[in-house]
């Protein structure tokens, strides 16, 4: 009976203390960043996702745009998840923001958390991605990189660089995700457009890893028929174009010409290299910094622009120099 | 039974230290919230914060824990029950769509009337949590009958369950509901019973937050006052006893398991009802989620003790651990690690105390 009070009382110190040891963690990186000492001048809520560097980037900009206008900014982290992301707005509204920067996991499934905002009267701008259209809520404006004609950029690079005819490989995003819609509908648009010779030969979800992208290109590769018809890769990420460059290289295919979109110091380096035929340039940073410098200005009381685009220049061997990655 | 035990009801001695125990989850609760209330006390003592927040998250978790409970309590465990979570849902929204057709595809979506509407409504239910029922009992008939580990057969299909969920949305799609149905069927989330209060006391009591607390009521009624109740404490306390004493002990653990399968569908519904889609890879980690609660509220990792009393604690302290963490803006990697500790923390000084109290 003791041991078992014991117990209890124990259980209860310890799981204090595992609360206060995990709050104690909080830093920069735990999500909140604001003017050192100084009581902040607005809160703002950004409700995004950190499942890839160019989150990370994205992260830092915003982090630092708060602190340089003495703004505190609370960031959230949805892995993608919609659902996780509405209760993640809810707990951001809780806690008592005065606007909310959102990069909507999906565009019908985060109406309702667009709602609730609404609701509660918070100014909601959405950044990098869009909310369904003709849906049945209010958002102050858009601020984030022009994905569709980046996307566009790069299937251009791509067709050109097969010389407008063959067979091609699509690795792409989520299916659904706001993203992956419009990179593959701008695919299709240049196609029909002005490649109409150009056959996607599969279509092949990369799921977000690297080592799936090289898995299915070297299978694919492995098909004799198929591996005859394959020209192209283009790929929705730097990331997973030069997954495939790897999966071509190891079976010694340098012939196909593969793009990347989003502009990474890795791709900027292969590209360099002849392993990646070019890609699209975005600018995370600038998306998340952007984000909060709007909401501030919003706040004080400065009418916006419904859109606000960051375009997205073609990165080949010919301008490589000239860019830097920002992830 | 172990003299953890809470129920049946016990004498002095038990009374007494289940009153320790509930008491210093609960005070613990209350602390940390009064550390919150003290340095953010704008934002978090507020009817929105505290009640449409707060107890919708917990009570979204809560609903699988009430079925989570009586599996532990019989002896058992469940990592299926994201999967199963997942799979109920796209199941409830396929049959919306046979109602109403899928909005994904053009021209496919048909005008409904009100009876309709409610006819398809309680027909997706019915089957999200038959569905549930029915994945429930292949773990409950592979762990009873068969007498394979739960934590492997709960394993395999919690990969079967994600599985069979992204095959039936066509590799993971977003299925949505049918337009005429959406804002009838959303209300399981959304929905406000009633609204108390103004200014910064206002708050609405929300469907989940209601669905909870009488799934809860049935649940503890189940498990404190019926027979069935006392076979799942006496299975999990001693099995083999049990049998000796008449208790038909595999369709008790069965029974845990089909009871964890409907309550993990009838939170699908509601996680349907809040974004208006069901997709097959959402809820990863829900399974630790629920499974912290339990275990943190003082149901113990090998059964034969705990109620749903302390599930309900464990569940507060830890929605409010949660709100405290989006409160002083801890990020996602720091509530892993929060998170973590506390199951380690538990379950180490659970199993010393058992230690200590055998020597």
């Amino acid at each position: 009976m003791a041991s078992g009070r014991m117990a209890a009382t124990a259980r209860v110190v310890l799981a204090a203390a595992a609360a206060c040891a995990g709050l104690a963690c909080d830093g920069e990186k735990g999500g909140a960043g604001s003017a050192g000492g100084r009581k902040p001048k607005y809160k703002i809520g950004f409700a995004m996702t950190l499942n890839h560097p160019y989150w990370n980037n994205f992260y830092s900009g915003a982090l630092d745009e708060g602190k340089r206008l003495g703004v505190e900014v609370m960031i959230t982290d949805a892995q993608e998840d919609a659902g996780k992301q509405i209760v993640q707005i809810k707990q951001l509204i809780a806690s008592g923001i005065d606007a909310l920067c959102l990069v909507p996991m999906k565009p019908d499934e985060l109406v309702g958390g667009v709602q609730e905002a609404n609701r509660r009267k918070i100014p909601v701008i959405l950044v990098n991605r869009h909310i369904a259209a003709g849906a049945d809520c209010r958002t102050v404006c858009y601020i984030g990189t022009d994905t569709y004609e980046g996307a566009v950029t790069s299937a251009k690079l791509l067709c050109e660089a097969i010389g407008g005819k063959g067979g091609i490989v699509e690795f792409h995003q989520e299916l659904g995700s706001g993203p992956e819609r419009l990179r593959s509908k701008a695919l299709r648009d240049v196609i029909t457009g002005s490649y109409p010779e150009v056959k996607i030969l599969r279509r092949i979800a990369h799921q977000g890893k690297r080592p799936v992208v090289v898995e299915e290109m070297k299978a694919l590769l492995g098909d004799p028929a198929l591996s005859a018809q394959i020209r192209g890769v283009y790929a929705h990420g730097d990331e997973f174009a030069l997954a495939a460059g790897q999966a071509c290289r190891s079976r010694q295919r340098k012939d196909i010409a593969i793009v990347g979109m989003g502009g990474s110091k890795e791709a900027i380096a292969a590209i360099k290299a002849g392993l990646l035929t070019g890609t699209s340039y975005q600018q995370p940073e600038q998306e998340g910094r952007r984000g909060v410098r709007r909401a501030v200005e919003l706040l004080e009381g400065k009418t916006l622009e419904s859109v606000y685009l960051i375009k997205c220049p073609p990165i080949t061997k010919d301008n490589a120099d000239q860019y830097v990655g920002q992830f | 039974m172990t003299d953890l035990t809470d129920n049946p009801p016990a004498g002095e001695r038990k009374i007494s230290f289940q009153m320790v125990q509930t008491a210093s989850v609960l005070l613990l609760t209350m602390a940390l919230g009064f550390v919150c209330g003290i340095f953010r006390t704008d934002s978090f003592l507020t009817g929105y914060n505290l009640v449409e927040n707060l107890l919708v998250n917990a009570a979204l978790m809560g609903i699988i824990a009430c079925g989570m409970t009586f599996v532990m309590i019989a002896g058992g465990f469940d990592l299926s029950v994201a999967s199963t979570t997942v799979t109920c849902s796209i199941v409830a929204v396929l049959v919306l769509q046979a109602f109403g057709g899928d909005p994904a595809v053009e021209g496919s979506q048909r005008a409904m009337e009100g009876g309709q509407v409610a006819w398809a409504i309680a027909a997706a239910v019915g089957a999200a949590v038959i569905a549930g029922a029915l994945l429930g009992a292949l773990n409950g008939t592979l762990i009873s009958y068969v007498g394979v580990n739960p934590f492997v057969v709960t394993l395999s299909t919690m990969l079967i369950f994600r599985g069979l969920a992204f095959v039936i949305s066509d590799r993971g799609q977003s299925k949505r509901i049918p337009f005429a149905i959406q804002e009838h069927f959303r209300r399981f989330y959304w929905g406000e019973m009633v609204t108390f209060g103004s200014g910064r006391v206002e708050f609405s009591l929300l469907v989940p937050v209601v669905v909870f607390a009488v799934l809860f009521a049935v649940c503890f009624y189940l498990l404190r006052y019926t027979r069935f109740g006392h076979y799942v404490y006496a299975v999990g306390g001693n099995e083999n006893a049990a049998w000796l004493a008449g208790v038909n002990t595999k369709l008790v653990k069965a029974a845990t398991y089909v009871i964890v399968g409907a309550c993990s569908a009838l939170a699908a519904v509601i996680y349907c009802a809040q974004s208006s889609t069901a997709q097959a890879d959402t809820n990863q980690g829900l399974e630790f989620q629920v499974i912290t609660c339990v275990i943190v509220g003082g149901t113990p990792l090998g059964g034969g003790a705990g109620s749903l009393l302390r599930t309900l604690n464990g569940l507060l302290l830890l929605a409010v651990i949660e709100n405290m963490c989006t409160q002083f803006g801890v990020g996602e990697e720091y509530r892993k690690i929060v998170r973590g500790l506390i199951i380690l923390v538990v379950v180490t000084v659970d199993m010393l105390a058992r230690k200590g109290a055998r020597n």
